[in-house]
């Protein structure tokens, strides 16, 4: 588009706002008048006085006012207490909004009925949550909870589609809310605008039919579970990560701990935490947007399967189809075929969570003493080096612009060695001049005791870039990589594979990596 | 012999362990071949894979492995793990660590286990369950992104 139509375009869409917004601003004033005129009716219709009793009225002239008031106020009771039967279970506008789904026998008017009388719970709204919500939400779910303490970054917004550009800084609660808010205004939409805690999810949960589980770590994997198990809710859960993504509907049908015909939990599929130090985030590992969009609406697509399917009455539920057997998606986007199902077990004999022996209570959950965080374990920050084998951002900057403070003397290009260790896909998105790129996978795999046997046998064998940098005996290296945790492992693996001679030539890492650059010396270089 | 019999079975990785197990490959399904008996004459179950899988097949990757590890301690020497054991997300004594799920022919194999137990009338062990020819066995680890 050329610049000028976006200019116009803008225009147009600025006098289309505001002119929406003079004809709300008339709304609110019409509905704030009627809203004074009732209040000054029902005050009319409840004031008594000594001064005025009714009875003395001369009714020569016409009934006292207070009786006329309260001739009305019956009147328009009765119209309030019995509305008019209506003809139609649904409004007419639902009619036409949901007509595509309701022909649908599928869904079908039952069906759309009861999408209108759930509410759901969605915990997390980010990648998986944006999605599922604005399907629910267009689908006629009566009422959305909302689940999340974060705000909205810029770097969310490739994959978490209620979010927006103007909305960054905004909590995602109450930017979810405007966008779903726009896209259906007849859904209740209901903010909890913090993390989900222990303390917090039984109340929380409480006043909902169904939940999805959209959030990104293992521990509010385990705490959403347990809290739907308790309270005896379906839990449809998620995750993504890269190009991968995997699904499952738990606790469905949602039967109290012990009963054996319940679905399977969280807890019986996967009974123990996965290692902490393996856990990667979409942050650190990368996600692209898409994959976790697709697991979101399959989210949305599996809310709406058990809702629909929900009964009513006990006879009802005796006709009504059984949910499928347990299962776990598995969608990869580069694999042949992209998706495959894995056959679940059933509720397991022994889980914490939902078998006769649970030792997960209410109690324990609310009052705090299982601690999920505890369970899952917590990653320390990486902390491998010395002070004298680290060095900060700002004095590595006079190390390459200024005089070198260890040596006193001038900056020359190639007065050290910078090495680079973040993998070479972010490497080649920004780098220091100069840097050479080692990236840490191969770092990591380089075994030290294989390279120190090999240099008794003159190098033979040995990786190239130990051999590379064993060629510049004397310059100093400097490593550096996205925030300073590989670097400094990096540091290390050099010092095992006698890089430094011995102690004669210094190694080290840049404290807080590239990002710390970027925050103290150079605000152009790249954030991502 | 008898005893000289080989299987042949397919071992897929996925969620990611495709990288730490295959490294670079595009695959992520390798076919092998195993004795179909143990040294001692039995016939060769799970237990018998992941030792086997764990000694010939793990990339030893190092992020996976020390200081994280709140186990490891480099001052002390009995916190100093020997490199593979600390080593994989996978598997640890022998045991599938948590947070992943062995899939034997699309079923989790505790399913299969449990099918199996209701079929014998018995208890049955899930990684003491013997491998057949042609069995696909498959390692999912699990996500946590959103
Ligand atoms: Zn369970």
């Amino acid at each position: 588009m050329a610049p000028t139509s976006i200019i116009e375009s803008l225009r147009q869409q600025i006098a289309s706002c505001e002119a929406q917004l003079r004809d709300l601003r008339s709304q609110l004033a019409e509905a704030e008048h009627s809203q004074k005129e009732q209040r000054e009716q029902d005050r009319l219709r409840h004031a008594t006085g000594p001064s005025s009793d009714p009875l003395g009225h001369d009714m020569t002239y016409g009934i006292h006012d207070d009786f006329r008031s309260e001739v009305f106020a019956v009147l328009s009771q009765v119209e309030d207490e019995r509305p008019p039967p209506r003809r139609w279970p649904l409004d007419r506008h639902e009619y036409r909004r949901y007509g595509r789904q309701l022909i649908m026998p599928e869904i079908g008017l039952q069906g759309q009925l009861r999408l209108k009388n759930a509410s759901v719970l969605i915990v997390g709204v980010g990648g998986l949550g944006c999605p599922a919500a604005a399907y629910l939400a267009g689908a006629g779910v009566g009422t959305l909870g909302l689940v999340d303490g974060d705000t909205v970054e810029e770097s969310n917004l490739h994959r978490q589609i209620l979010h927006s550009t103007g909305r960054v800084g905004m909590t995602k609660v109450d930017s979810a809310r405007v966008a779903l808010n726009s896209l259906n205004p007849n859904v209740r939409l209901v903010p909890h605008s913090s993390r989900l805690a222990p303390e917090t999810a039984i109340s929380t949960f409480q006043q909902y039919d169904l939940v999805l589980d959209c959030t990104d770590t293992p521990a509010s994997r385990y705490l959403i579970s347990d809290t739907c198990v308790l309270l005896g809710k379906t839990l449809v859960s998620a995750s993504a990560l890269r190009t991968d993504g995997q699904l499952m509907v738990l606790n469905n049908p949602p039967r109290p701990p012990g009963d054996t015909s319940g679905g399977p939990c969280y807890r019986c599929v996967f009974p123990k935490p996965p290692p902490p130090e393996s856990v990667v985030s979409c942050g650190d590992g990368g996600i692209l947007g898409p994959v976790v969009g697709v697991m979101g609406v399959l989210q949305a697509l599996e809310a709406i399967k058990v809702l629909t399917r929900a009964t009513q009455s006990p006879a009802e539920s005796l006709s009504a189809p059984p949910p499928d057997p347990p299962s776990l998606l598995i969608f990869s986007a580069y694999s042949n075929p992209m998706f495959r199902s894995i056959r679940l077990r059933a509720r397991k004999p022994k889980c914490a969570a939902c078998s006769a022996q649970a030792s997960v209570t209410s109690e324990a959950v609310s009052s705090g003493s299982l601690d999920y965080v505890q369970f899952c374990g917590a990653t320390n920050p990486v902390d491998a080096l010395s002070p004298s084998e680290r060095i900060s951002v700002e004095n590595y900057a006079k190390v390459r612009l200024d005089v070198n403070p260890f040596t006193g003397m001038e900056p020359s290009k190639d007065s050290h060695i910078l090495v680079d260790t973040r993998e070479k896909v972010q490497y080649d998105l920004c780098s220091l001049e100069g840097s050479v790129n080692i990236p840490f996978s191969i770092v990591s795999g380089t075994s030290a005791a294989r390279a120190r046997w090999s240099d008794n046998s003159q190098t033979s064998g040995e990786q190239d870039w130990v051999s590379e940098l064993r060629r510049h005996p004397d310059k100093p290296i400097f490593v550096v990589c996205r925030l300073g945790n590989d670097s400094q492992l990096t540091v290390k693996k050099m010092k095992e594979l006698g890089l430094d001679n011995g102690g004669q030539r210094w190694i080290g890492d840049l404290k807080g990596g590239l990002r710390a650059w970027r925050d103290v010396i150079d605000k152009d270089f790249p954030e991502y | 012999m008898e005893g000289d019999q080989t299987i042949n079975i397919t071992l897929g990785f996925l969620g990611g362990l495709d990288k730490l197990v295959l490294g670079d490959l595009d695959e992520n399904q390798m076919a092998i071949r195993l004795s179909s008996r143990t040294e001692t004459g039995k016939n060769v179950n799970l237990k018998y894979l992941f030792k086997h899988i764990y000694d010939n097949l793990l990339v030893k990757s190092e992020r996976l492995v020390p200081k994280r590890d709140p186990r490891y301690d480099e001052n002390d020497p009995g916190k100093q793990l020997p490199f593979e054991e600390a080593a994989s997300v996978l598997i640890e004594n022998g045991k599938i660590r948590g947070g992943n799920l062995v899939v034997i022919n699309e079923a989790d194999w505790e399913c299969i286990a449990d099918d199996l137990a209701e079929e014998l009338g018995v208890e049955v062990v899930a990684d003491e369950m013997e491998i057949s020819d042609g069995d696909k066995i498959e390692f999912v680890t699990t996500l946590h992104g959103g």
